[in-house]
C-alpha cells in the first residue's frame, strides 16, 4: 500500500467499511510512514471532535407543540368541505380548474426562478437546476387556499400526476 | 422480509396513527433540528422549520412506500425544505442588496452570515469550548452538500448508501463528498487538535 492508497482508505477505516486485510495494511502503513501516521491521527481526531461536539438540545415541548399544530391543521381542513357538496360534474370541473391553477402557479414560479437565477451565484444556480425539488412548488401551491386541500377533493386529485406535470414544466 | 421498526411505525402512521407518528418524531426530531440548525443558525427558526418538516411528513404520509427507509425519506424532505429556506433567504438577501452573494476566494459557497450570538443562551455559549466553537465554524463554511453529509454521518452512523439517497448522488460521489468534508475539517481544526 502506497501513501495515496493509504490516505484514500481513511474514511473506510473511520466508518468501518474496510475489509480486515485492507484495514491491517493501512495500519501497517501508518506504523512505517510517519507522514501518513500523522495525517491519520489528525483526520481521526478532527472527526472525533466533530462527532463529540455538543448538539443543539431541542425544546422539551417540541413534540407536543407539533402535535397541537397538527391538530390545528386537521381542524382547518374541513374548509374544503364546501367543494364536496358540489355535483360530480362540477367537482370534476373544479379538479380540472385546480390543475390549471397549479400549472399556471408553477409557471409563475418558473418565471420568478429565471429572474432570481440571474441574481444568484453559480453554485446556487447549479443546485437549482440539478436538485430543484418539486416539493418547493407544492409549497408554492399551498399559498392558494383552494389548492391547499387538493388531496382531500373527491374524486381525489392525483397528487403524483400533478407532481409529474410540474416536473415536466420544470424540465422544459 | 419483515419491515424495519421505523417502516412498521410509518405503516401505522399511514393508517392515521398519531401515537406511531409521535414515536417516530420523538426518535428523529433532534437530528432533524440539528441538521437544519447547521444551515440556518437560528435555534428557534430551526425548530419552526423542523415542525413544518414533520407536518409535511404527516400530510404526505399516504405517499410513503414501506420499501423506502423512513429515515432516508424524512431527511430527504428535511433537506429539501431546508434548501428552500436557505434559497428563500438568499433571494431575499440578493434582492435587498440588489446584487448576488459573493463567492469566497476558494469558490465555495459563502458561509451563511446569520449566526446571531444573542440567539444562543449564555449557558450554551459558556459550555462550548474553543474546539467546539471551531468545529461549528468549520462546519458552517462547508458547502451545503458536504455539511449535510457530515450531519447525516454523525446521526447514528447512517450508511453511505442512505446518505447517497438523501443527497441524490451516486455512492462514489458521496464517498468523495464525505472525504472532502473531512479533509476540510482536518485542515480547519488542526491548530486546535494538538498544542
Ligand atoms: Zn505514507
Amino acid at each position: 500500500m502506497n501513501c495515496q492508497q493509504c490516505q484514500e482508505n481513511f474514511d473506510g477505516l473511520l466508518d468501518g467499511r474496510l475489509a480486515t486485510p485492507d484495514a491491517d495494511a493501512a495500519r501497517a502503513h501508518f506504523a512505517a510512514c510517519a507522514a501518513c501516521g500523522a495525517a491519520w491521527r489528525d483526520y481521526e481526531a478532527a472527526w472525533k471532535a466533530f462527532a463529540s461536539a455538543p448538539e443543539l438540545e431541542p425544546s422539551s415541548n417540541f413534540v407536543a407543540r407539533v402535535m397541537s399544530a397538527l391538530d390545528a391543521t386537521e381542524r382547518e381542513q374541513p374548509a374544503s368541505g364546501w367543494i364536496l357538496t358540489w355535483p360530480r360534474f362540477l367537482r370534476l370541473g373544479a379538479t380540472a380548474a385546480v390543475t390549471a391553477i397549479a400549472v399556471s402557479v408553477a409557471s409563475i414560479g418558473l418565471l420568478q426562478k429565471d429572474v432570481n437565477l440571474a441574481m444568484l451565484d453559480q453554485r446556487l444556480h447549479q443546485d437549482l437546476l440539478t436538485e430543484l425539488p418539486v416539493i418547493q412548488h407544492l409549497e408554492l401551491l399551498k399559498d392558494l387556499d383552494v389548492i391547499r386541500h387538493l388531496d382531500q377533493l373527491s374524486p381525489p386529485v392525483d397528487m403524483e400526476e400533478i407532481e409529474m406535470l410540474l416536473q415536466e414544466i420544470l424540465s422544459t | 422480509m419483515p419491515l424495519d421498526p421505523d417502516a412498521e411505525l410509518m405503516v401505522k402512521v399511514r393508517r392515521g396513527s398519531r401515537a406511531a407518528f409521535e414515536t417516530l418524531m420523538t426518535k428523529y426530531h433532534k437530528p432533524v433540528i440539528n441538521m437544519i440548525f447547521q444551515s440556518i443558525s437560528d435555534p428557534v427558526e430551526a425548530e419552526d422549520l423542523a415542525q413544518n418538516v414533520f407536518l409535511q411528513i404527516w400530510k404526505t404520509r399516504s405517499r410513503y412506500k414501506p420499501t423506502a427507509k423512513f429515515s432516508t425519506w424524512l431527511f430527504t424532505i428535511a433537506r429539501n425544505m431546508c434548501l428552500n429556506e436557505v434559497r428563500r433567504r438568499a433571494r431575499h438577501r440578493a434582492e435587498s442588496l440588489d446584487q448576488p452573494p459573493k463567492e469566497t476566494a476558494d469558490g465555495t459557497e459563502q458561509p451563511l452570515q446569520v449566526a446571531d450570538p444573542t440567539a444562543m443562551s449564555a449557558d450554551d455559549a459558556a459550555l462550548r469550548g474553543e474546539l467546539h466553537k471551531q468545529v461549528e465554524a468549520a462546519l458552517r463554511t462547508l458547502p451545503e452538500v458536504q455539511r449535510t453529509a457530515m450531519m447525516l454521518l454523525r446521526h447514528k452512523e447512517m450508511p453511505y448508501e442512505d446518505i447517497a439517497k438523501v443527497l441524490g448522488c451516486s455512492l462514489s460521489a458521496t464517498k468523495s463528498i464525505i472525504h472532502r468534508a473531512r479533509e476540510t475539517l482536518r485542515a480547519r481544526l488542526k491548530p486546535y487538535l494538538r498544542p
